[in-house]
């Protein structure tokens, strides 16, 4: 890779800390892996609003990619009225992505990969060298409810752990968590 | 490294193979007919572009892995030549879908039984190691998953894992299967077009489901050969404005547009044909019509839309798109837009009804936008 990256945050964001989010009245509308991945960026406390936001990328991993929002959808299925098209948006593995973009008015390139957070932060370095983007928003998403462990036979575990990377940017530090 | 490094092969639809695509490019061909199994009150069409029985077993459990699978041997025959010096731990492979192997879900949820692959290729990533095991493919192994863009964003994420030297080779693949989830999903949100979807039209309605195996295999290419289709530009843009709906102005498909044009060094002027996103939702084809005109102005190349073909493939759509294009580059033929009879005001002038030969098409522009505001544009080069 060509050029230097620095990490320029890290967070994670629980289950647990969803119930105190304070996040306007559109967050509680999200599905869980959005919740999570938006307050986990949330709490990178990083001011995106003083960075060109055209210059600005979003890598996104989801493991199971968004199989506990399919299962609640799916169980809409035979209801009055059918399944629920608010709760269809989120049956995209790249929903998270959007929720992020729309928070923050982040216009530069995205990618969502299924699976772990592996491959996350090198290929968040190649849209960066690549020249695609000045800076890079990781967030690994890993919503393994207990309907889903069931389904895909794994233990379950619900976190999501937000990184920034830049480069040319100088990110500020708010306080926005 | 030059622009120019990825070479690219194809394969199409698991079966139907690339004959067949080129054959239904010169009759203007809709494969969308109505389906049985979207019948009731939960669907608000039955009208899809299914692949043929004789292709995809009604009853296999795992027709995610089957499709890619076809597609992806077929893709490697094509290409065996070129790939036959290349070490396989330097090939990669890139699946691009948006929902796996759902049927799993509707069997496991409905008290049904599935085996235990079909229950794994639930997993994106896990579907993309198997298809890469199978083909010996030993280097990186990604699966995209952004929405209808999923396609083009794989394309482009093949193009860097070469481009940044950690393949030689990269197999892209994608893939989406007919399933209930997702019809019902579209007819919740009111998308669906009852007649079957007509990209750009006056009357359009709505989307029209299809699926798809499709795969791509870009190579390293140091040497231009003649009559070679290569990668050369790319962008992915958000609009930050709407999780279902596109922005109202195109601004962030417009953006994605010039980025890929200014990636590939070639002038807007310069552009021979563009193979739309063309949805046929209200929304969306005015919104491209908007894009294009802020790029092109008045002088818009040749446009046209396949969904009237194929139906909306989802995370197939950006590969077999581009196959389309790669076809009708290779040809000379521009591909129509099929079930399109009165061309909506605002769409552009140039706008193919029917196909139509081209005394060159040197330069193709495919488009892709989805939920989540992602819009992705790559640019085709022909080497003469």
């Amino acid at each position: 890779m060509k050029g230097s990256i620095t990490l320029a945050g890290e967070s994670t964001a629980s289950a647990e800390e969803l119930k105190s989010a304070r996040l306007g009245t559109r967050f509680g509308r999200l599905d869980l892996c959005s919740q999570l991945a938006v307050l986990a960026v949330e709490k990178l406390g990083i001011d995106f609003a003083s960075l060109p936001k055209d210059r600005i990328g979003i890598c996104l991993a989801v493991k199971a990619g968004s199989l506990a929002t399919d299962i609640e959808y799916w169980k809409g299925r035979d209801s009055v009225g059918g399944p629920s098209p608010s709760l269809f948006a989120y049956t995209l593995p790249s929903s998270a992505l959007g929720e992020i973009a729309i928070r923050h008015r982040i216009t530069g390139p995205g990618l969502c990969l299924f699976g772990d957070e592996d491959c996350l932060v090198e290929e968040a370095k190649r849209l960066i060298a690549e020249g695609e983007a000045d800076g890079c928003i990781c967030v690994s998403c890993k919503v393994i409810t207990p309907e889903v462990a069931e389904m895909l036979l794994i233990a379950p575990r619900v976190v999501a752990r937000a990184m920034f990377l830049a480069s040319k940017m100088q990110p500020i530090a708010g306080d926005k968590a | 490294m030059q622009r120019s490094d990825c070479r690219m092969w194809s394969s199409v639809r698991g079966g139907e193979g690339l004959q067949s695509l080129a054959s239904a490019i010169e009759q203007n061909h809709t494969g969308l007919r109505a389906l049985a199994r979207f019948e009731g009150n939960r669907f608000q069409s039955r009208v899809a572009g299914a692949v043929p029985e004789k292709i995809l077993d009604p009853e296999d459990d795992d027709p995610a892995y089957a499709l890619a699978n076809i597609a992806l041997r077929e893709a490697q025959e094509s290409a065996r030549a070129a790939l036959s010096d290349v070490d396989p731990k330097r090939i990669g492979l890139v699946l691009s879908t948006t929902k796996a192997n759902v049927e799993a879900l509707e069997r496991l949820m409905a008290g049904g039984r599935c085996s235990e692959k079909a229950r794994r290729h639930l997993e994106g990533d896990l579907l993309a190691a198997d298809l890469a095991a199978e083909c010996a493919a030993a280097g990186p192994v990604r699966c995209v998953s952004a929405a209808c863009v999923s396609g083009l964003i794989a394309l482009q994420q093949g193009a860097r894992l070469i481009r940044s030297g950690d393949a030689d080779a990269v197999i892209v693949v994608g893939v989406d299967h007919l399933s209930a989830f997702v019809a019902t999903g579209f007819s919740a949100l009111k998308a669906l077009d009852p007649e079957g979807c007509r990209p750009f039209d006056r009357d359009r309605r709505g989307l029209s489901p299809g699926e798809a195996g499709a795969a791509i295999i870009l190579a390293r290419s140091s040497s231009p050969a003649p009559g070679m289709v290569y990668l050369r530009g790319w962008a992915s843009t958000n609009d930050a404005n709407h999780m279902t709906g596109p922005s109202r102005d195109g601004s962030g498909l417009a953006a994605a547009i010039t980025g890929a044009l200014n990636r590939a060094g070639v002038e807007s002027d310069h552009v021979d044909y563009i193979n739309a996103h063309g949805t046929g939702t209200p929304y969306n084809d005015a919104m491209e019509s908007m894009a294009l005109r802020t790029v092109f102005g008045s002088n818009c190349p040749p446009v046209s839309g396949s969904k009237g073909m194929l139906g909306h493939t989802l995370g197939a759509a950006g590969v077999v798109e581009t196959i389309l294009c790669v076809i009708a580059m290779q040809t000379g033929i521009l591909p129509g837009t099929p079930r399109l009879t009165a061309p909506a005001e605002g769409t552009p002038a140039s706008l193919l009804l029917e196909p139509r030969s081209a005394s060159q098409s040197r330069y193709v522009l495919k488009l892709n936008t989805g939920f989540g505001g992602i819009n992705g544009a790559v640019v085709l080069g022909l080497s003469s």
